[in-house]
């Protein structure tokens, strides 16, 4: 067989000049849906990186008097341990609330805390309280706060649905977008293929005469349509990129502190398999769409 | 061998392009295919490449049933055909070396096959030394003999040519009818679509004359009678 992988490139190359721009046009509006799906993908999983450091949802959060001593302390945690629809009871103790929050902003922030006196600690102990049943979280809380040494509660369920919700609201727009932009990049793909098969009607009804193979008279059509998927993948990749480091840079100021941001290099893997995969797909499911009318009729 | 048996095409539902033909073809036979404008001579030639199906009826070549065939057996079945386009379908951007070529690779021919070859067939068009020539520089009839040695590339059993000598003066059309004649003693069937009586006339083959769709007249000319 004298079928050479060149052969049916330069083919593809020939289809791309003689494209008048519309497999420019194909990566572009590939792209962008990519970009969009991008975008969603790296917004959930920041949303849910966010969760996670509010803490697992079932778990109330119990602030201490600043008053209370040690002694006092172990009091009411012993006594929050015999409340109902309590499963465990962590007491998380001044010095540890300083460490933890120092380790989650990082190295980089490390000297915010160095106006602090030696032994000064702008944190208040807490209890962690684990519970059962979300049915009773209620009156836990109420329970909670009615103890003597407990200023103040905070449920996370409250915080994590309104999480969720809006989880829920965001993901709906998304993906919308994302199937509208999906059709429209498949209707572009196919009609940039369609005109190249256009293009070289002749040279395809003599093939067919002569008894080409309905792939070989396909390939560079299906080559054209991978090469505009994984084009706009890469590109969109590179783009996506830069957005979230712009964007990560301006939230992480904004919202220092209270909203923490996924370093970019734990998304890239995923973002660009996931880039490829959609791009290269689409990419072959349009030119299947415009090739398989032409070589079956 | 090509069988039609009571084959009708119907374009629309009105009138039959050809109606209940039934005709024999052995191996290694010359055969006219005459008949006025419109009677159904490239139709009956489409029928044969399978570029479009019989309504009614059945069509068989060398024991298969051309409506049997899909995606991966007809593109086999068309390599045994060498067709001769009317209006050639030559590309004017490749040389006449490069129009075989690609007739060859289509259907998988390497580099030295194809190497080989042409030379060998421009040498039975009598083309020898117009390899680098574009078709723009061409007689219409070099050019239709491009095509037919295109057509022959791939070594086909059946050469089909569809009024090979529309395009060409008298002089050239019987050299091409005796060109065709002669591949015809290489073993190969030949079916060639013409209007031009005068021509086939002289030709001493077998004739077969279609007239609004049905096959009137299917004879030996002697080549006595001249
Ligand atoms: N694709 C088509 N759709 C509808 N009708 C068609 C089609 N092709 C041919 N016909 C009709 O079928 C009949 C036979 O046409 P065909 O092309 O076979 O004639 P022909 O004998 O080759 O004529 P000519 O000598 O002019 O080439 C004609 O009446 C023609 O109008
Ligand atoms: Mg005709």
């Amino acid at each position: 067989m004298g079928y050479s992988p060149l052969y049916f490139l330069e083919q593809t190359f020939k289809n791309i000049v003689r494209g008048k721009g519309m497999d420019l046009v194909s990566v572009l509006v590939l792209m962008s849906c990519l970009l969009v799906s991008g975008s969603f993908y790296a917004v959930n999983e920041n949303i849910n990186y966010n969760l996670e450091s509010l803490g697992a949802l079932n778990k109330i959060l119990a602030y201490i008097d600043e008053e209370m001593t040690d002694e006092q302390i172990r009091q009411i945690k012993e006594e929050v341990e015999g409340l109902e629809n309590v499963k465990s009871v962590d007491l998380i103790s001044k010095e540890q609330a300083l460490e933890d929050e120092k380790n989650r902003l990082g190295e980089e922030y490390a000297d915010i805390f160095d106006w602090l006196e030696e032994g000064e600690n702008p944190y208040r102990a807490s209890l962690e309280v684990e519970y059962l049943s979300t049915d009773g979280v209620e009156e836990l809380e109420k329970a909670l706060g009615e103890i003597d040494g407990v200023e103040s509660v905070q449920s996370r369920a409250n915080t994590a649905q309104k999480v969720s919700e809006l989880k829920k609201a965001v993901s709906k727009v998304f993906l919308a977008m994302m199937a509208l932009l999906f059709l429209v990049s498949l209707f572009i793909i196919v009609t940039t293929v369609k005109l190249a098969l256009h293009q070289r009607s002749k040279e395809i009804s003599v093939m067919r005469y002569v008894g080409a193979s309905a792939l070989f008279i396909s390939i560079p059509f299906l080559l054209e349509g991978l090469l505009i998927g994984g084009l706009a993948a890469v590109i969109a990749f590179a783009v996506q990129h830069w957005i979230y480091g712009a964007v990560a840079a301006q939230v992480g100021k904004e919202f220092f502190g209270i909203i923490s941001i996924l370093p970019a290099d734990e998304l890239s893997n995923a973002l660009l398999i996931g880039f490829l995969v959609i791009g290269l797909a689409t990419g072959l499911v349009g030119s299947i769409f415009a090739v398989i009318k032409r070589i079956t009729d | 061998m090509i069988e039609f048996k009571n084959v009708t095409k119907m374009y629309d539902r009105h009138t039959p392009a050809l109606e209940n033909v039934s005709l024999k073809i052995e191996d290694g036979e010359f055969v006219f295919i005459v008949g006025e404008s419109g009677a159904g001579k490239t139709t009956l030639t489409k029928l044969l490449l399978r570029q479009t199906r019989a309504s009614k009826g059945d069509i068989v070549v060398d024991g298969k049933r051309l409506k049997r065939l899909g995606l991966f057996t007809l593109p086999r079945y068309r390599r045994k055909i060498g067709f001769v386009f009317q209006d050639f379908r030559l590309f004017d951007q490749m040389t006449v070396y490069e129009n075989i070529a690609f007739a060859m690779r289509a259907v998988g021919a390497g580099r030295k096959r194809i190497r080989r070859s042409i030379p060998l067939l421009l040498k039975i068009v009598d083309l020898e030394t117009k390899a680098e020539r574009f078709p723009s520089e061409l007689s219409g009839g070099e050019q239709q003999r491009v095509a037919l040695a295109r057509a022959l590339a791939n070594n086909p059993k059946y050469i089909i040519a569809d009024e090979p000598t529309g395009n060409i003066d008298e002089k050239h059309a019987r050299e091409l009818i005796a060109l065709l004649s002669k591949i015809s003693e290489m073993g190969k069937t030949v079916i060639v679509v013409t209007h031009e009586k005068a021509l086939v006339e002289d030709f001493g083959k077998r004739v077969i004359t279609i007239s609004r769709g049905h096959l009137v007249a299917d004879r030996h000319i002697s080549q006595e009678k001249e």
